[in-house]
């Protein structure tokens, strides 16, 4: 299953992304105190994260080496984001449901590093897996997780290469929708899900 | 209304001091009254008693309202403490006008009725008695008493004795005081010349007699003026009638609103004295302090000084231009003199301090004329220039110093006193010098600074800093979010000093690049504002929104809120989304 996870959040991702103006802006790297201007700030920051994020197709985000990046850091104007700031904006982003912390190893919520971005939310990535589910002709087949992932079917989808907490996610909505079932080894380890037809 | 002349006030709404005249005691609360009756308008005002002049300063008009005598016009002062609800008066009894001891060069006032000034000549021409002014050829073989301060034996004396050198007393062999001397020969004058005392003023060709509406000078056959149409009063009438016409023209004049029937005659006792009713007390300590000034007589002292320092002010003024210097052994002489003296003023103001505070105003003129030859003079840094200058500043403010035994009662009086000073000082560009807006600890360096030694103490000054607004003065406390407090121009609204500073740095930004935003030190370089000033400033305009802050191991600087505005459509604009 390791393999399933993005190698990305390690990497430094590539850097064509197309920044906005507002990037370049001093002031937007420094939490503003009036609770006004930091609403438009939080907001112009998740947006930020996660067109970055679908832009270099990253799955998660880990603080402690995303905060290198160039997303957190314009080394133009050499500014760059705190960590108690990215961690305050990641955050408000859960709140929306934009992303979700994954449980570390303390229960600690406040030391939480790593969270999962939702630029498409598990209700879209459903719909998506059904579509083509539907336009391959695989419908009553079974599938296995790595096979939708980085399978040959699946090469030029968007959820190529999707983390394997998101598909989870993904296939829930489609199991509590009745388009699919999830096949359970003898072992009772889940061994792949099978696609029913949109009723 | 005659007695009393129209005075200047500072912008503070305290009167304009002449040259050497001290502010002894502010009293709150006071009316006037000319004679028997209330004066209209003048019922509501703040009495200030200096050592030159009692002066009324309206509360609800001071503009129009602010009227002055000068206590050298003082015949004698009377008390009345007040009975049930009428109030604790002190009545000033006053010399006829116009007589020659009056100075009337001492001020720039002028009288307020004129129609009763024109009056008063006619009746006197009317007298038609010799015209002898007193102080000027008194017959020199008359003679008056005076009284010997040490064994009261009343002496005599001839006028042509007083010029040489004066006799001792018959009966002790004591010589007496010139100013005893002085004193005896005004009050015989007082005494003996109250029928002859006042020089004509009429020109000489006599042929006509002039209205005592508008003073046209009329043909003699004309029963009314040609210019006004007032009736005229025949030169020839006999003086009970005459008096009577008179009187009634002077009530006509003068109580317009006044309740009292037409006819009533008033008596001499009725306009030779005016009154201040003091309705929220401090009577008593006026009432003492006027009698130790009338004593003190420093209106004269002062004149006669300033005669002496205005041609030494004249000498300074010739030296420093260089056009006239003075020659001959007369004037080494007076050099000499003059820098003995000097000489002796600076050694005594540095013996101890307290003489150094007596010394005080010689000082701060000793400065000034330093500076202003420091000034002319070629070759000295302007460092030093400018230090001397500002030290003479720091040294003196415009008016005396308000002092807590100057308000006549309670301390409201005193922290208004303050308060106006305190305005005074800021006008005389203090505050333009900090860029419109001091805190209110610089105030209070800047001004006990001022004060030299007698210094305030914090709660005092906070007091009358909060009064500003209460007195309509033109500044106002203003407190910012972080507990500093400043002082400003009233007029200055936060929205306008806030939408001043936006436009700056709109326009800054739009000049020098997004990039730079402003610092504190910026708005202080250009505003003149003290940088914990400009950071509250700063610091408001980011509560609202206008600014936004970066922090970065360089400081803080402050931008023009884009972040509010910015809209990005990252779908559409990255991913090419609808």
């Amino acid at each position: 299953m390791s393999t399933l996870t993005s190698p990305t959040s390690s990497s430094t991702p590539s850097t064509s992304f197309p920044f906005p103006s507002i990037y370049s802006f001093p002031p937007f790297f420094t939490r503003q105190p009036n609770s006004q201007t930091w609403t438009s700030q939080l907001s112009l920051w998740s947006s930020l994260i996660l067109a970055y994020c679908r832009y270099n197709r990253i799955w998660r985000i880990d603080l402690n080496t995303a905060i290198e990046w160039d997303l957190f850091n314009n080394r133009d104007i050499s500014r760059s984001l705190k960590l108690e700031t990215c961690r305050e904006i990641l955050d408000s982003m859960v709140k929306k449901g934009d992303a979700e912390w994954v449980s570390g190893s303390g229960s600690n919520p406040s030391k939480n590093t790593s969270a999962i971005i939702y630029w498409r939310r598990p209700e879209e990535w459903a719909n998506i897996i059904a579509d083509w589910i539907d336009s391959t002709g695989q419908k009553n087949a079974i599938l296995t997780l790595y096979e939708i992932a980085e399978g040959d079917l699946s090469y030029s989808q968007d959820f190529r290469g999707i983390d394997a907490t998101i598909l989870r996610k993904a296939l829930d909505v489609l199991i509590r929708r009745g388009q699919a079932q999830i096949m359970k080894s003898a072992d009772g380890e889940e061994a792949g899900v099978k696609f029913f037809g949109s009723q | 209304m005659y007695f009393w002349r129209q005075i200047d006030l500072t912008s503070a709404r305290r009167p304009v001091l002449l040259p050497n005249e001290v502010d002894i005691l502010v009293q709150d609360g006071v009316g006037l009254y000319d004679g028997r009756f209330k004066l209209e308008g003048y019922q509501n005002g703040r009495v200030y008693l200096t050592t030159h002049r009692v002066c009324y300063v309206d509360n609800v008009q001071p503009a129009t309202h602010s009227v002055a005598i000068e206590l050298s016009q003082l015949n004698r002062i009377q008390f009345y403490p007040g009975l049930l609800r009428s109030s604790p008066k002190v009545s000033l009894y006053l010399l006829p006008p116009s007589s020659p001891s009056t100075p009337t060069a001492l001020s720039s006032t002028r009288p307020i009725s004129p129609v009763v000034a024109a009056l008063q000549v006619q009746s006197l021409d009317r007298e038609a008695s010799p015209t002898i002014s007193r102080s000027h050829s008194p017959d020199p073989n008359a003679s008056f008493n005076w009284i010997c301060p040490i064994c009261s034996f009343s002496n005599s004396m001839k006028y042509a004795d007083v010029d040489g050198h004066l006799p001792p007393c018959l009966t002790c062999g004591i010589r007496p005081a010139i100013s005893v001397i002085e004193q005896a020969k005004e009050a015989r004058a007082k005494a003996s010349n109250v029928s002859h005392m006042y020089p004509v003023p009429l020109p000489a060709d006599e042929v006509g007699f002039s209205c005592p509406r508008c003073t046209f000078v009329n043909h003699p056959s004309l029963l009314q003026c040609e210019m006004c149409g007032a009736t005229l009063i025949s030169k020839n009438l006999p003086p009970v009638l005459l008096d009577n016409a008179m009187n009634d023209l002077v009530i006509d004049e003068r109580y317009p609103p006044s309740p009292t029937p037409p006819g009533v005659r008033y008596n001499d006792d009725d306009v030779d004295h005016v009154k201040i009713s003091f309705r929220a007390g401090g009577e008593k300590i006026f009432l003492d302090k006027l009698k130790i000034v009338l004593q003190d007589r420093i209106w004269e002292r002062k004149t006669r000084r300033k005669g002496a320092a205005g041609a030494m002010r004249d000498k300074h003024s010739r030296t420093s231009a260089q056009s006239l210097p003075k020659l001959g052994i007369h004037g080494l002489e007076t050099q000499s003199v003059r820098e003995r003296q000097r000489n002796v003023e600076l050694m005594h103001s540095l013996t101890d301090l307290e003489s150094l505070m007596r010394k005080a105003k010689e000082m701060v003129s000793l400065a000034e004329t330093f500076a202003m030859r420091l000034s002319n003079a070629p070759g000295v840094p302007a460092e030093a220039r400018t230090a001397l200058l500002q030290s003479s500043e720091a040294l003196s403010l415009s008016s005396p110093i308000v002092m807590r035994e100057m308000a006549g009662s309670g301390d409201e009086t005193f922290y208004a006193e303050l308060a106006r000073q305190l305005a005074e000082f800021l006008d005389s560009g203090v505050l333009v010098r900090e860029g419109g807006i001091l805190t209110l600890f610089d105030l209070y360096a800047l001004y006990n600074r001022a004060r030299g030694l007698s210094l305030i103490s914090p709660k005092d000054f906070y007091k009358a800093c909060s009064i500003f607004e209460k007195l309509r003065l033109p500044f106002r406390l203003r407190k910012f979010r972080r507990g500093v407090i400043v002082v400003q121009e009233a007029y200055y609204s936060d929205d306008a000093v806030n939408s001043m500073l936006m436009d700056w740095i709109v326009k800054a930004s739009r000049e020098r690049g997004i990039s730079l935003g402003v610092t504190a030190q910026d708005v202080n370089q250009r505003f003149g504002w003290s940088v914990t000033i400009a950071l509250e400033e700063l610091e408001t305009a980011e509560v609202s929104g206008k600014l936004a802050r970066d922090s970065s191991v360089e400081g803080t600087r402050f931008y023009a809120n884009l972040i509010s505005t910015f809209e990005w459509n990252w779908k559409l604009e990255v991913f090419h989304e609808r």
